[in-house]
Protein backbone atom coordinates (compact mmCIF):
# COMPACT_ATOMS: atom_id res chain seq x y z
CA UNK A 1 0.00 0.00 0.00
CA UNK A 2 1.15 3.65 -0.68
CA UNK A 3 1.98 6.36 1.67
CA UNK A 4 -1.95 7.90 2.36
CA UNK A 5 0.52 11.21 1.41
CA UNK A 6 1.06 10.43 -2.41
CA UNK A 7 -2.73 9.51 -2.84
CA UNK A 8 -5.76 11.79 -3.68
CA UNK A 9 -8.54 11.62 -0.81
CA UNK A 10 -11.04 9.00 -2.83
CA UNK A 11 -7.76 6.81 -3.54
CA UNK A 12 -6.99 6.47 0.40
CA UNK A 13 -10.19 6.57 1.03
CA UNK A 14 -10.80 3.51 -1.09
CA UNK A 15 -7.80 1.92 0.04
CA UNK A 16 -8.75 2.47 3.50
CA UNK A 17 -12.18 0.12 2.96
CA UNK A 18 -10.58 -3.47 3.08
CA UNK A 19 -8.26 -2.88 6.34
CA UNK A 20 -11.70 -0.91 7.92
CA UNK A 21 -13.75 -4.01 6.95
CA UNK A 22 -11.10 -6.61 7.97
CA UNK A 23 -10.63 -4.91 11.17
CA UNK A 24 -14.57 -4.48 11.58
CA UNK A 25 -14.90 -8.44 11.03
CA UNK A 26 -12.18 -9.01 13.83
CA UNK A 27 -14.35 -6.53 16.30
CA UNK A 28 -16.82 -9.56 15.78
CA UNK A 29 -19.36 -8.08 13.92
CA UNK A 30 -21.29 -10.11 11.11
CA UNK A 31 -19.98 -9.24 7.37
CA UNK A 32 -23.19 -6.98 6.80
CA UNK A 33 -22.52 -5.25 10.24
CA UNK A 34 -19.37 -4.87 9.25
CA UNK A 35 -19.97 -3.21 5.91
CA UNK A 36 -22.45 -0.82 7.13
CA UNK A 37 -19.82 0.26 9.98
CA UNK A 38 -17.00 0.60 7.48
CA UNK A 39 -19.18 2.83 4.71
CA UNK A 40 -20.40 5.30 7.57
CA UNK A 41 -17.05 5.61 9.35
CA UNK A 42 -15.91 6.78 5.75
CA UNK A 43 -18.15 8.68 5.22
CA UNK A 44 -17.99 10.56 8.04
CA UNK A 45 -14.15 10.78 7.20
CA UNK A 46 -15.12 12.48 4.05
CA UNK A 47 -17.41 14.85 5.35
CA UNK A 48 -14.72 15.96 8.69
CA UNK A 49 -11.89 15.95 5.50
CA UNK A 50 -14.06 18.29 2.74
CA UNK A 51 -15.25 20.04 6.19
CA UNK A 52 -11.58 20.63 7.57
CA UNK A 53 -9.46 18.91 6.19
CA UNK A 54 -6.51 20.20 9.00
CA UNK A 55 -8.57 19.27 11.63
CA UNK A 56 -7.45 15.83 11.49
CA UNK A 57 -4.08 14.87 12.34
CA UNK A 58 -4.11 11.01 11.88
CA UNK A 59 -7.18 10.47 9.07
CA UNK A 60 -6.27 6.61 9.44
CA UNK A 61 -6.70 6.45 12.82
CA UNK A 62 -9.30 8.37 12.77
CA UNK A 63 -11.01 6.26 10.52
CA UNK A 64 -9.94 3.39 12.98
CA UNK A 65 -11.70 4.99 15.70
CA UNK A 66 -14.90 5.73 13.92
CA UNK A 67 -15.31 1.71 13.06
CA UNK A 68 -14.42 0.72 16.67
CA UNK A 69 -16.80 3.16 17.67
CA UNK A 70 -19.27 2.62 15.82
CA UNK A 71 -18.90 -1.35 16.38
CA UNK A 72 -19.22 -0.60 20.22
CA UNK A 73 -22.27 1.23 19.44
CA UNK A 74 -24.03 -1.90 17.70
CA UNK A 75 -22.93 -4.49 20.52
CA UNK A 76 -24.53 -1.58 22.78
CA UNK A 77 -27.87 -1.58 20.84
CA UNK A 78 -28.05 -4.91 20.47
CA UNK A 79 -27.60 -5.59 24.41
CA UNK A 80 -29.96 -3.56 25.03
CA UNK A 81 -32.63 -4.94 22.31
CA UNK A 82 -31.17 -8.17 23.58
CA UNK A 83 -30.97 -9.61 19.97
CA UNK A 84 -29.56 -12.48 18.82
CA UNK A 85 -27.79 -12.83 15.86
CA UNK A 86 -26.47 -15.46 13.13
CA UNK A 87 -23.32 -14.96 13.19
CA UNK A 88 -21.63 -16.16 9.59
CA UNK A 89 -18.74 -16.90 8.08
CA UNK A 90 -16.31 -15.80 11.17
CA UNK A 91 -16.91 -18.19 14.15
CA UNK A 92 -15.06 -15.80 16.31
CA UNK A 93 -16.17 -15.81 19.81
CA UNK A 94 -18.50 -12.65 21.00
CA UNK A 95 -19.40 -11.05 23.91
CA UNK A 96 -22.53 -9.29 24.99
CA UNK A 97 -21.59 -5.87 26.28
CA UNK A 98 -24.29 -6.40 28.93
CA UNK A 99 -23.02 -9.36 30.66
CA UNK A 100 -20.26 -6.72 32.04
CA UNK A 101 -23.34 -5.02 33.73
CA UNK A 102 -23.11 -7.85 36.24
CA UNK A 103 -23.17 -5.33 39.73
CA UNK A 104 -20.02 -7.28 41.44
CA UNK A 105 -18.07 -6.90 38.81
CA UNK A 106 -19.16 -2.91 38.42
CA UNK A 107 -17.83 -2.76 42.43
CA UNK A 108 -14.76 -4.90 42.09
CA UNK A 109 -13.83 -3.25 39.33
CA UNK A 110 -14.61 0.52 40.87
CA UNK A 111 -12.74 -0.22 44.14
CA UNK A 112 -9.23 -1.74 41.80
CA UNK A 113 -9.63 1.63 40.09
CA UNK A 114 -10.19 3.72 42.94
CA UNK A 115 -7.18 1.53 43.81
CA UNK A 116 -4.79 3.03 41.88
CA UNK A 117 -2.26 5.76 42.80
CA UNK A 118 -3.67 9.23 40.91
CA UNK A 119 -1.09 9.28 38.11
CA UNK A 120 -1.77 5.87 37.46
CA UNK A 121 -5.59 7.00 37.16
CA UNK A 122 -4.60 9.41 34.37
CA UNK A 123 -3.25 7.91 32.56
CA UNK A 124 -5.68 5.11 32.07
CA UNK A 125 -8.41 7.96 31.97
CA UNK A 126 -6.71 9.55 29.02
CA UNK A 127 -5.97 6.40 27.06
CA UNK A 128 -9.19 4.93 27.50
CA UNK A 129 -11.57 7.86 28.00
CA UNK A 130 -10.06 10.91 26.20
CA UNK A 131 -8.84 8.98 23.09
CA UNK A 132 -5.33 9.87 23.90
CA UNK A 133 -2.78 7.53 21.41
CA UNK A 134 0.47 5.72 22.92
CA UNK A 135 2.23 9.00 21.08
CA UNK A 136 1.08 11.16 23.36
CA UNK A 137 1.04 9.47 26.31
CA UNK A 138 4.95 8.38 25.74
CA UNK A 139 5.38 12.61 24.90
CA UNK A 140 3.70 13.10 28.31
CA UNK A 141 5.60 10.27 30.16
CA UNK A 142 8.93 11.41 28.82
CA UNK A 143 9.35 7.84 26.97
CA UNK A 144 8.86 6.13 23.39
CA UNK A 145 5.21 4.66 22.34
CA UNK A 146 6.30 1.57 23.84
CA UNK A 147 7.14 2.10 26.77
CA UNK A 148 3.93 3.78 27.38
CA UNK A 149 2.08 0.64 26.39
CA UNK A 150 4.24 -1.47 28.58
CA UNK A 151 3.07 1.15 31.28
CA UNK A 152 -0.25 0.90 30.18
CA UNK A 153 -0.28 -2.69 30.36
CA UNK A 154 1.36 -2.90 33.55
CA UNK A 155 -1.84 -0.80 35.25
CA UNK A 156 -4.71 -2.79 33.51
CA UNK A 157 -3.16 -6.07 34.61
CA UNK A 158 -2.96 -4.18 38.27
CA UNK A 159 -6.76 -3.67 37.93
CA UNK A 160 -7.58 -7.05 36.83
CA UNK A 161 -6.08 -8.99 38.79
CA UNK A 162 -7.61 -10.59 42.38
CA UNK A 163 -11.21 -9.65 42.99
CA UNK A 164 -11.91 -8.09 39.42
CA UNK A 165 -10.87 -11.76 38.06
CA UNK A 166 -12.80 -13.45 40.30
CA UNK A 167 -15.75 -11.22 39.40
CA UNK A 168 -15.55 -11.53 36.10
CA UNK A 169 -14.93 -15.11 36.12
CA UNK A 170 -18.16 -15.40 37.77
CA UNK A 171 -19.76 -12.86 35.44
CA UNK A 172 -18.84 -14.69 32.49
CA UNK A 173 -16.68 -17.33 32.50
CA UNK A 174 -15.69 -17.43 28.62
CA UNK A 175 -15.29 -14.07 28.66
CA UNK A 176 -12.78 -14.63 31.64
CA UNK A 177 -11.26 -17.21 30.07
CA UNK A 178 -10.32 -15.75 26.70
CA UNK A 179 -9.01 -12.59 28.62
CA UNK A 180 -6.91 -14.57 31.27
CA UNK A 181 -5.52 -17.04 28.84
CA UNK A 182 -2.02 -17.25 28.93
CA UNK B 1 7.45 -17.05 20.60
CA UNK B 2 10.11 -15.91 22.84
CA UNK B 3 9.00 -12.21 25.44
CA UNK B 4 10.86 -9.76 23.35
CA UNK B 5 8.89 -10.80 20.13
CA UNK B 6 5.82 -11.12 21.92
CA UNK B 7 6.36 -7.84 23.34
CA UNK B 8 6.75 -6.47 19.44
CA UNK B 9 3.71 -8.12 18.72
CA UNK B 10 1.56 -7.48 21.41
CA UNK B 11 2.34 -3.71 20.59
CA UNK B 12 1.54 -3.69 17.42
CA UNK B 13 -1.37 -5.09 17.57
CA UNK B 14 -2.36 -2.47 20.19
CA UNK B 15 -2.07 -0.06 17.81
CA UNK B 16 -3.53 -1.79 14.84
CA UNK B 17 -6.81 -2.20 17.59
CA UNK B 18 -6.59 1.71 17.98
CA UNK B 19 -6.07 2.63 14.84
CA UNK B 20 -2.88 4.21 15.26
CA UNK B 21 -0.94 1.41 13.09
CA UNK B 22 0.76 2.42 10.08
CA UNK B 23 -0.59 0.80 6.63
CA UNK B 24 2.14 -1.29 6.92
CA UNK B 25 2.34 -2.39 10.69
CA UNK B 26 -1.43 -2.76 9.90
CA UNK B 27 -0.95 -5.39 6.81
CA UNK B 28 1.78 -7.35 9.58
CA UNK B 29 0.09 -7.59 12.21
CA UNK B 30 -3.50 -9.04 9.93
CA UNK B 31 -0.67 -11.79 7.74
CA UNK B 32 0.14 -12.62 11.35
CA UNK B 33 -2.85 -13.37 12.24
CA UNK B 34 -3.97 -15.30 9.45
CA UNK B 35 -0.49 -17.63 10.40
CA UNK B 36 0.41 -17.00 13.40
CA UNK B 37 -2.10 -18.93 16.04
CA UNK B 38 -0.24 -17.37 18.79
CA UNK B 39 -0.99 -13.60 17.78
CA UNK B 40 -4.56 -14.60 16.61
CA UNK B 41 -4.54 -15.64 20.35
CA UNK B 42 -2.80 -12.30 21.77
CA UNK B 43 -5.34 -10.17 19.38
CA UNK B 44 -8.27 -11.95 20.41
CA UNK B 45 -6.87 -11.09 23.93
CA UNK B 46 -6.10 -7.60 23.42
CA UNK B 47 -9.45 -6.91 21.78
CA UNK B 48 -11.31 -8.42 25.28
CA UNK B 49 -9.27 -6.76 27.61
CA UNK B 50 -9.77 -3.24 25.37
CA UNK B 51 -13.87 -4.25 25.39
CA UNK B 52 -13.89 -4.74 28.76
CA UNK B 53 -11.75 -1.94 29.92
CA UNK B 54 -13.93 0.61 27.72
CA UNK B 55 -17.37 -0.63 29.60
CA UNK B 56 -15.83 -0.48 32.49
CA UNK B 57 -13.49 2.64 32.72
CA UNK B 58 -16.17 5.46 32.42
CA UNK B 59 -18.44 3.50 34.84
CA UNK B 60 -15.40 3.34 37.46
CA UNK B 61 -14.45 7.36 37.19
CA UNK B 62 -18.09 8.54 36.86
CA UNK B 63 -18.76 6.54 40.66
CA UNK B 64 -15.12 7.83 41.91
CA UNK B 65 -15.91 11.50 41.03
CA UNK B 66 -19.50 11.02 42.53
CA UNK B 67 -17.57 9.81 45.38
CA UNK B 68 -15.24 12.32 46.11
CA UNK B 69 -17.88 15.05 45.60
CA UNK B 70 -20.15 13.47 48.27
CA UNK B 71 -17.13 12.99 51.09
CA UNK B 72 -15.83 16.80 49.80
CA UNK B 73 -19.30 17.63 50.48
CA UNK B 74 -19.78 15.65 54.10
CA UNK B 75 -16.61 17.57 54.75
CA UNK B 76 -18.13 20.93 53.70
CA UNK B 77 -21.16 20.45 55.68
CA UNK B 78 -19.21 19.26 58.90
CA UNK B 79 -16.77 22.45 58.81
CA UNK B 80 -20.19 24.77 58.34
CA UNK B 81 -22.14 22.48 61.54
CA UNK B 82 -18.65 22.88 63.34
CA UNK B 83 -18.73 26.46 62.71
CA UNK B 84 -22.71 27.30 63.44
CA UNK B 85 -21.91 25.06 66.82
CA UNK B 86 -18.58 27.31 67.63
CA UNK B 87 -21.16 30.63 66.81
CA UNK B 88 -23.67 29.75 68.61
CA UNK B 89 -21.42 29.02 71.99
CA UNK B 90 -19.58 32.11 71.28
CA UNK B 91 -23.55 34.05 71.46
CA UNK B 92 -24.32 32.09 74.19
CA UNK B 93 -21.68 33.56 76.13
CA UNK B 94 -21.98 37.11 75.39
CA UNK B 95 -26.00 36.33 76.67
CA UNK B 96 -24.29 35.10 79.66
CA UNK B 97 -21.94 38.30 80.25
Amino acid sequence: MESLSELSTQEWISDLEAPLSRYALSLGLSSHDAQDVVQEGLIALTGAMDKNRGSIRNPKAYAFTIVRNNANKHFRDRARRNEVEILEDHPEPREDLDKFDEPLLKETFRQAYAGLSESDRDLIRKYYLEGWTYEQLGEELGCTAQNAWKTVKKIVSQILAGEVKKALSKADPDFAKELFKG
Amino acid sequence: MDNSNELEIGFLIELAITGEASEQQFEEVMTRIESEPETAELYRQALAERKLMETQIGDAQESLTRQQQQDAQKIREQELAAEQDRLRRENELNQDM
